[in-house]
């Protein structure tokens, strides 16, 4: 089953397998909180990847939350 | 560990300062903790962090747990962190707690970071509600938790300044901030250190939503076979300087 990760946040569903980044971003960002910035780092299973691939049945597909920047 | 520094003693490194202390007058990992800010009080700070408006933040700090502790030596720096000053503070064999509130110091910090043998970062950031802890090591040269910067462009290109940066009549862009969520990311932060004083390198970030009341630490390690690779590159390169010479 795929898995999607953005921050804390984690979906796994096998309706991600043979979809595109892209394609599952459009139906499932606002569950994950997805940040609306144009330099977001897409990776698949640890590598960096792009909104293009398609996802596989195994694939930990993460979309890299902005460090915090306040302290 | 030769050295423990804290940089940045707002909400953050405030936070974590005296259960730090606390934790390693009671260990034998290092008797001296240097405390770095150049930044002072203000009353807008009273709501997360306790002192009187106008004193230097590290330099408050130090008077309240000097003294505190029986084998622990705790200074001040009350200066911010530059390309200056950097190696002198931060030399070979440093552990730092970085609690600052601009990425653009984050990226100075990794980039001296990255020329030495031995180090740890790390590096605690936070929003209102949610926020990441990062850890960067490196023992006997070997990167063992990649750069704070990696997958992070708004850390390799910030867009904000340092404080040294900034004109007279400038200062960073303020943004409201929770003393609890502050509170969260300088517990990760300590969880992190234990972990790395007990030799374990596991998690090369952690995110949190004090929201949810929860964390998750990440193990990325795509990276570090790259930044050992350009690690060798360089030693390789320095060789055949030495030897032309």
């Amino acid at each position: 089953m795929a898995k999607l990760i953005c921050g804390i946040n984690e979906i796994s569903n096998d309706m991600f397998n043979g979809k595109t980044i892209e394609e599952v971003i459009a139906s499932t960002g606002q569950l994950l909180n997805l940040p609306d910035r144009s330099n977001l780092v897409i990776l698949v299973n640890d590598e960096e990847s792009d909104a293009g691939h398609v996802i596989a049945a195994d694939d930990e597909v993460e979309f890299v939350k902005a460090a915090g920047e306040k302290g | 560990m030769d050295a423990l520094v804290i940089i940045g003693l707002g909400g953050i490194g405030g936070a974590l300062a005296e259960p730090l202390c606390r934790y390693l007058d009671h260990t034998d990992y290092v008797k001296q903790v240097k405390l770095i800010d150049g930044d002072r009080y203000e009353a807008r700070n009273s709501e997360r962090q306790q002192a009187a408006a106008g004193q230097n933040k590290a330099e408050a700090w130090a008077k309240r747990l000097s003294g505190s502790f029986r084998s622990l030596a705790v200074s001040a720096v009350a200066s911010f962190i530059t390309p200056d000053n950097i190696r002198l503070y931060l030399p070979d064999n440093s552990v730092i707690m970085l609690g600052v509130d601009n990425h653009a110091t984050r990226k100075l910090l990794q980039e001296h970071c990255s020329k030495l043998r031995n180090v740890v970062l790390i590096s605690g950031g936070n929003d209102y509600y949610d926020g990441n802890v990062q850890v960067f090591a490196k023992k006997n040269g070997r990167v063992l938790l990649q750069p704070i910067t990696c997958f992070h462009p708004e850390i390799e290109s910030p867009a904000d300044r340092r404080p040294d940066e900034l004109g007279c009549d400038e200062e960073l862009p303020a943004s409201p901030q929770l003393l609890f969520t502050n509170f969260m990311a300088a517990s990760l932060m300590l969880n992190e250190l234990y972990l790395v004083l007990q030799d374990q390198f596991q998690h090369s970030e952690v995110y949190f939503d004090i929201r949810a009341n929860a964390a998750r630490p990440l193990s990325r390690t795509s990276k570090l076979t790259l930044s050992n690779k350009e690690e060798e590159r360089l030693k390789q390169r320095s060789s055949s300087i030495r030897t032309d010479e």
